[in-house]
């Protein structure tokens, strides 16, 4: 097991190395200079020039690469002799917009998305599996297909609509609810609740149909195979049968799937919901940093990301080992 | 000087029928509501951060505004009469021209200190002017490197060398050499980059969020992106400072919630929000049922800005003076403003210089109906030999202009003049067309003065010799290279006396405006609300900002 | 023990009832295209101690017949009737909460591929005492030893260490004696065993089908045994009744129907086994025709399509008549379904016999 690990992290670094190739690549794509952004209005070409230096931006593709790549590991100095700005490990950069180490806004952002992801992500994986299996077990039946049908509408409506939506009937209309936002969970839990019901609600409403359609077609097959026949044959009942026999065969694919959910979404990929509920999360980080060509930032939050997703994937393949005892880690 | 990316602000008027802003003006409310309480807090609600409270870095509308409780510049600007007033701030006056207006000195203020009671020197002054040099600060305005002798050249003061050209003779003496007279200088000077830094307490480019204060209020703590907490600075005094007062314990600014949502909570007033404030204007979405609405009549501030919205017209493209002056007559300024959002936007303009900037010479060239006068225009492109055209038009890529860019198509669609819309994506948007490898036939500008005067907007605006300077961040965008006007623009820099050179610009103005080099559209209006308990604010028509120096909130 | 022809008259009472006694049980299933009647009127019975092989080919309904013992058609869409009586104790009617009580305890079955029939992701051991713990009030521990004992019993090796095996970790054959050590974890009286060789390599189809033999004993238990392979029930059954389209066609002992076997198909079956003696050369004889449908069924006799002794019968009443099972005159509990006569069913194999030896 313990090679397998080491093995597959890596294989996640490798993965993560060519990403972040990837990503210095399309920037050099990226028609707008950051130096000329930072330069400002009346920009001379003697100061875009200076500024350029500055930042680094003058040096070759392959140079500049490199000192990001050195950063990672041994940190980086930044700016003119006599106020050097010291960036420690792992140096993922300085922003050329708010002059602030990368590590450290991205640190300040992902409470939000964390306590966005994981929250909606439980309340998805129960209700999913849940809706899932009654509609599986009631196969053909009423439930069943509201089971499905509900599931079919919350996947077909756009995230930004159902956001929206909320916020319209339960902040202005009914006033149920205060105006939405991350409020740290150490500070207040109570309005840092509040303020995440909306998110979680849309979220949900959107995710839930694919685990509902997910566990049902998971749990029929299970349903038609011989050893769910066997532990009625033992006299088990119906409950155990399904529950204890059928959902833990059934979880398997579901599993693979909720752990890239999850580490795609505390990423921050949960763009759309950060900004229609005004929450500052990496995923608003993010696209901000594109609009203003800021590399660093653009850099840090795809870097970021991706290493959630990887690592998820690690964890997704290591629980699937422990899970199905067939499956050799190898 | 711009707000913060400003296509946002005005892209965000709607499209909607103007039911007539009647709250215009708004009230200058700094003595009407009494006198000012002490204590409490002060919100204010922003959508985004500032670009920078650097002093030295900050080339936006918003950060100079809230500068003024950190920092202190030369000179300054009294608004609670009924124009603005410069007076000296750091200075004991609004210092000292000599030598054809090539030299200025400024004697400072006794008794002015930093937060931690030390004492400002015009050693500070210097270092802080000599900071703008430095490639790590970056992003303000040029004016010091472009006017200073040996500017040039020189590369800041962290590379240990001094600027020789500004000169500190004592303390508090502080004198600047400059390569060409300048009669206004004194109001360059109030803009926040001529202000004192401690050299001890320069952290380079991470000053934004280390600003050392020495104003009424200093940095509390400041989490970028998220909120900034400014508290009373105790070592400030109300002795030395003619402009600012010290009302409330505390400022707290909360960055990045959307406008609209800022816009509905300052409405509502429920909470802190009767004690809080906006620094961009509302929302296009919210602009006309807000400024329509009577019981938000006291706590709406419409201030004018100092600046003008209007299409450029490349004069080396669009050749022929005559279909030039064509288009001037053809533009329905009516649906133009109409896409911006209506009347509560501005007034119809007809000169570059708006009211409010000292130089401004009110006349109107062309077609007197807002609306246009389409016989004249089509007389004109006779006279031009009726050619049928089509011309390239940059607009920003946002509902707004596209909007605009639909009006000035159907416009000049009745002159014979096809318009291939362009969109460009706004936070690109000047960084592109400032490019001289982007040309257009049309551009869309706007374009607001970086202190009241002509000299702000002219020579950047149509000096052509500028365009081979600067070929990444050109402002004139009508490409006029005209040896006349540049001869002109010289002309007038020499003049000293204030009042000749203000003549001379209001009729370079009207003489640019027979060239048909640019058609204006408006005059810009910003539209703040504040909540129900907050006093002393004074509409700053120089930031086109509600001013907080005099702020206060009632218990 | 006794053989029922069809359902006894209502007055008549036997000296003992059989420990198992299904008369006319049917499972029809109600689809889109029709009713398919899998069982269509079977009856038998079987005393503790003894082994009935149930044998027929994919489709004649011995699965289902299985199935229906146990109760497992209930809550589904057949439509199960008939009467199944298990010590005197009718289990067609039998709610499902009681026959849950006696699923895995008083009747249990074991399954034919015990690779799928196994759970994948529990250990053996924690599958069979799991069947222990449903029927028993005792603690895991209690379980656990039991199942090992189990273990021990069907003779897998170091059974502490295989109970905390997975079922893929086992062989074959050790796969199935752990499926057998589940279906007997608690003492069934009644053991059905459906195909439990057919997945298995002949070496060690020999292995299980004594073990059974020996837990039988041990045991006491009814077997029923289902099977398509009349080597295995030639091994260990004490009767043979042989399915077709789901009815009986032929019913007695094991000897009675494969020395003397009374029905065309039987001798089908009987020839197109592959011979270990024998000509290497010699062709296997398959019966030709594939089996019956089953929602509509042939008229008459279920086999007649495929029988190549119809022209036998006068006036073409294989076509037209169901044959009832009768006994075979000269014995006493031998019964075949068919409208040959006795003598012409002699005449015939005589034939074929004297064919073979050729």
């Amino acid at each position: 097991m313990l090679r397998y690990l080491i093995r597959r992290l890596l294989a996640a670094a490798a993965i993560l190395l060519v990403i972040t190739v990837i990503t210095f690549v399309i920037f050099f794509a990226l028609p707008s200079d950051p130096a000329l952004l930072a330069c400002g209005k009346t920009c001379s070409p003697s100061r875009l020039a200076e500024i350029k230096h500055s930042l680094g931006l003058d040096q070759s593709f392959l140079t500049q690469f490199w000192e990001f790549f050195k950063g990672l590991f041994a940190g980086r100095d930044f700016g003119d002799q006599s106020v050097r700005v010291h960036c420690g490990t792992p140096c993922l950069g300085i922003s050329f917009q708010t002059d602030t180490p990368v590590l450290s806004t991205l640190l300040g952002d992902f409470p939000a998305d964390l306590s966005l992801g994981l929250g909606a992500a439980v309340f998805f994986l129960i209700l999913g599996v849940g809706l899932g299996t009654l509609a599986a077990v009631r196969r053909g039946r009423a439930a069943d297909k509201a089971a499905v049908g509900l599931a079919l509408l919350g996947v077909s409506v756009q995230i930004y609509f159902v956001g929206l939506l909320l916020l319209y009937l339960f902040v202005d209309k009914w006033q149920i609810l205060p105006a939405s936002g991350y409020t740290p969970l150490t500070q207040d839990p109570g309005a840092w609740f509040q303020g995440l019901i909306l998110p979680w609600a849309t979220l949900v409403i959107v995710y839930l149909a694919l685990y509902t359609r997910l566990t049902r077609s998971s749990m029929l097959e299970v349903f038609a195979e011989d050893y769910m026949r066997t532990a009625r044959a033992k006299g088990l009942s119906a409950v155990k049968v399904v529950l204890k026999h059928g959902l833990r065969a059934a979880i398997t694919p579901i599993i693979t799937i909720f752990g890239m959910d999850v580490g795609s979404l505390i990423g921050g990929s949960a763009v759309i919901t950060e900004s229609v509920f005004g929450i500052n999360g990496i995923g608003k980080l993010a696209v901000d940093s594109v609009q203003n060509s800021d590399l660093p930032v653009i850099l840090g939050t795809t870097l970021f990301a991706a290493t959630f997703v990887v690592l998820a994937n690690v964890v997704v393949d290591v629980v699937y080992g422990l899970v199905d005892p067939r499956v050799r880690l190898a | 000087m711009t707000r913060r990316r400003r296509s946002i602000a005005l892209a965000a008027t709607a499209v909607a029928i103007a039911l007539g802003a009647t709250a215009c003006g708004g009230s200058s409310s700094t003595t009407g509501s009494g006198s000012p309480t002490k204590g409490g807090t002060l919100t204010v609600l922003d959508h985004a951060d500032f670009d920078h409270l650097d002093p030295q870095r900050v080339y936006t509308t918003e950060g100079s505004s809230m500068d003024q409780e950190l920092v202190r510049t030369l000179t300054g600007w009294d608004e609670t009469g009924s124009r603005p007033r410069l007076v000296g701030d750091l200075a004991t006056d609004t210092g000292t021209p000599s030598k054809g207006d090539t030299v200025w000195t400024f004697h400072l203020r006794k008794g002015v200190t930093w937060q931690d009671g030390t004492a400002v020197t015009a050693q500070d002054v210097k270092y802080g002017v000599e900071r703008t040099f430095s490639p790590d600060i970056n992003g303000g305005p040029p004016y010091a490197s472009q006017w200073l002798v040996g500017g040039s050249s020189y590369k800041g003061p962290y590379s240990g060398k001094e600027l020789a050209s500004v000169q500190t003779p004592d303390a508090s003496t502080i004198v600047f050499h400059l390569d060409q007279p300048v009669a206004d200088f004194n109001q360059t000077t109030a803009m926040p980059g001529w202000s004192a830094v401690p050299k001890a307490h320069d952290t380079g480019s991470t000053y934004d969020t280390h600003v050392w204060s020495d104003g009424p209020y200093m940095i509390k703590s400041y989490t970028k992106n998220k909120e900034l907490v400014l508290v009373r600075n105790t070592a400030w005094k109300q002795s030395t400072d003619p402009i600012r007062q010290q009302n409330v314990d505390e400022i707290d600014v909360k960055l990045g919630q959307d406008q609209s949502a800022i816009d509905q909570q300052i409405k509502s007033d429920a909470g802190t929000a009767q004690t809080s404030i906006m620094q961009w204007p509302i929302a296009g979405s919210d602009l006309t049922t807000i400024s329509g609405d009577p019981s938000l009549k006291s706590r709406l501030y419409d201030i004018p800005a100092p600046g003008i919205n209007y299409l450029a017209i490349n004069t080396t493209r669009v050749k022929d003076l005559k279909v030039r002056q064509a288009i001037e007559d053809a533009i329905d300024k009516t649906t133009v403003r109409g896409a911006f959002g209506g009347s509560a936007y501005g007034d119809y303009a007809s000169t570059m210089l708006s009211p409010g900037i000292g130089g401004q010479r009110k006349f109107n060239l062309y077609s007197t109906d807002p609306a246009g006068d389409l016989t004249k225009a089509r007389a004109l492109m006779k006279q031009a030999g009726n050619p049928r055209l089509t011309m390239s038009l940059a607009v920003e890529n946002t509902t707004t202009e596209e909007h605009f860019a639909d009006a000035v198509k159907t416009s000049l669609g009745r002159i014979g003049i096809t318009v291939n819309i362009t969109p460009i994506d706004a936070a690109n948007y000047f960084s592109t067309v400032d490019n001289v490898k982007n040309q257009y036939d049309l551009t869309w500008v706007d374009w607001i003065a970086d202190w009241p005067n002509a000299s702000t907007v002219l020579p950047v605006l149509f000096d052509g010799r500028q365009i081979a300077k600067l070929p990444q961040s050109n402002q004139d965008l009508s490409y006029l290279d005209d040896p006349a006007v540049n001869a002109q623009i010289d002309k007038i820099a020499k003049m000293t006396d204030v009042k000749q050179a203000d003549a001379a610009y209001g009729a370079l103005d009207e003489q640019i405006m027979k060239d048909a080099a640019v058609v204006p559209l408006m005059y810009m209006k910003f539209s703040e609300l504040a909540g129900s308990k907050v006093g002393g604010v004074i509409p700053d028509p120089i930031l086109a900002e509600p001013s907080l120096v005099h702020a206060y909130v009632k218990s | 023990m006794s053989l029922l022809t069809s359902p006894q008259p209502a007055d008549a009472e036997p000296a003992a009832a059989p420990f198992l006694d299904v008369r006319d049980l049917r499972v029809h299933f109600p689809t889109e295209d029709g009713i398919v009647k899998s069982v269509d009127g079977v009856s038998f019975t079987l005393e503790k101690g003894s082994t009935l092989g149930i044998v027929g080919e994919s489709g004649s309904g011995k699965s289902v017949t299985s199935l229906a013992l146990l109760g497992l058609h209930k809550g589904t869409r057949a439509q199960v009737s008939g009467e199944i009586r298990l010590e005197g104790r009718e289990l067609v009617s039998l709610p499902e909460h009681d026959m849950r009580a006696l699923r895995g305890r008083t009747v249990s079955m074991i399954f034919q591929d015990p690779l799928s029939a196994l759970h994948p992701y529990f250990t053996v051991g924690a599958q069979i005492a799991e069947g222990y713990r449903v029927h028993h009030r005792v603690s895991k521990k209690e379980a656990r030893d039991r199942a090992v004992e189990m273990l021990k019993r069907v003779g897998i090796p170091q059974p502490e260490r295989r109970a905390r095996d997975y079922p893929h970790q086992f062989s074959g054959g050790m796969r199935q004696r752990a499926m057998i050590a589940m279906a007997l974890v608690c003492d069934p009286e009644l053991l059905i065993a459906d195909e439990p060789t057919t997945a298995l390599d002949v070496t060690v189809q020999a292995q299980i089908l004594d073990l059974i033999r020996d837990l039988q004993e041990e045991f006491g238990s009814a077997v029923v045994l289902i099977t398509h392979d009349l080597g295995v029930v030639a091994d260990i059954a004490d009767d043979i009744l042989v399915m077709y389209g789901g009815r009986r066609i032929e019913y007695g002992t094991v000897h009675d129907v494969l020395k003397e076997p009374q029905h065309p198909y039987t001798w089908g079956l009987l020839e197109s086994m592959p011979q270990i003696t024998g000509d290497v050369e010699r062709r296997l004889n398959p019966i030709a025709g594939s089996p019956p449908s089953l929602i509509n069924p042939p008229g008459g006799c279920a086999f007649h399509p495929r029988c190549t002794y119809k022209g036998w019968v006068p006036g073409g009443r294989c076509a037209t008549d169901r044959p009832e099972l009768v006994p075979v005159p000269g014995t006493g509990r031998h019964l075949a379904a068919c409208h040959l006569t006795s003598e012409t069913r002699t005449e015939i194999r005589g034939r074929t016999a004297a064919g073979a030896a050729q």
